[in-house]
């Protein structure tokens, strides 16, 4: 829909529209997204690659430093020995529980305060 | 360079532009053959370059290329490639800093052309406007866009686009006198 046009415009603007020659302009638009592809395809290959070689130099020491904490989140809180207690209180007496419960008192607390809903 | 050849020449467009959308080159080169007309031309009518209107007809295809899985309804695939082409042509004007002086420098280019409009034809005359104006007629007069329309795609107030609109024809009526009255000469 148009509204209140020139007709001389609508004219000249009508006479101007040419039909162009396809065959050239769409090979080159080939030629280009071909050129795409590859440039994408060899930008994919070099993160892959890019990655392949992190994960390799970063193994070992991601493997020791996920070994650390989770020696770290396993440490006793209390000594209770050897005997049933021990075992008992096994799943709670360590720095992880104590982290997760912290955790959830905190935001038990603050959804009391602020009244919003919370999820962990 | 790519030879290109006519796979689906009796197809309707829908189904070509479906099969584009699976990542069918053919489909895809169709389409471009289908549509290069019309982009090129609409590039022409904004630009005033010939050069410049080919390579952004080019970045468009490209960009439908890389897009047109995104496009939902295959029928809509027209109205999204006239849309496209804009986004196009206003991210060329963007990142030449064309659109924040455009006004300014219109202006100046109109006050030297007042004097050599005679035979200016519609290229010339486009782009003694600025850009937004251009575009606004570009849209209006060679897309068929109602005011409306181009308000919305534009993203500016239809009060705007109708004194872009306005301003702009007036413009380009006084600078196309002379082709006027030549025409009017031959009838």
């Amino acid at each position: 829909m148009t509204e209140n046009q020139d007709l001389l415009l609508q004219t000249l603007f009508a006479e101007a529209q040419q039909d162009l020659s396809a065959e050239a302009f769409t090979a080159r638009v080939m030629t280009r997204t071909q050129i795409l592809r590859y440039r994408v395809a060899v930008g994919l290959i070099c993160v892959a690659l890019a990655l392949a070689i992190c994960a390799w130099l970063l193994a070992l020491p991601a493997q020791e430093i996920a070994q650390l904490i989770v020696q770290g989140l396993n440490t006793t809180l209390l000594d209770l020995g050897d005997g049933w207690p021990a075992w008992l209180l096994a799943p709670v007496n360590n720095i992880a529980s104590l982290f997760v419960l912290s955790l959830k008192g905190i935001l038990t607390i603050r959804k009391k305060i602020i009244g919003a809903s919370y999820k962990i | 360079m790519h030879k290109t050849q006519d796979y689906y020449p009796n197809c309707p467009e829908a189904m070509i532009v479906s099969l584009a959308r699976t990542g069918d080159r053919s489909a895809f080169a169709d389409l471009v053959r289908r549509r290069q007309s019309s982009i090129r031309n609409l590039m022409r009518r904004c630009s005033g370059d010939i050069t410049l209107a080919e390579d952004l007809a080019q970045q468009v295809f490209i960009q439908v290329w890389l897009k047109i899985h995104t496009l939902k309804q295959a029928s809509a695939f027209s109205a999204w490639l006239k849309r496209l082409a804009i986004s196009v042509w206003l991210q060329y004007l963007r990142k030449n800093d064309a659109l924040r002086d455009a006004d300014a420098l219109a202006e100046t280019e109109l006050a030297h052309n007042d004097t050599t409009s005679e035979g200016m034809d519609l290229d010339q005359a486009l782009a003694a406007l600025s850009n937004p104006v251009r575009l606004c007629i570009v849209l209006a007069y060679h897309e068929g866009m109602s005011h409306g329309e181009i308000a919305d795609l534009m993203d500016m107030p239809l009060g705007t686009i109708k004194s872009h609109i306005k301003r702009g024809t007036e413009r380009l009526q006084q600078c196309l006198s002379a082709y006027q009255d030549h025409k009017e000469k031959l009838q």
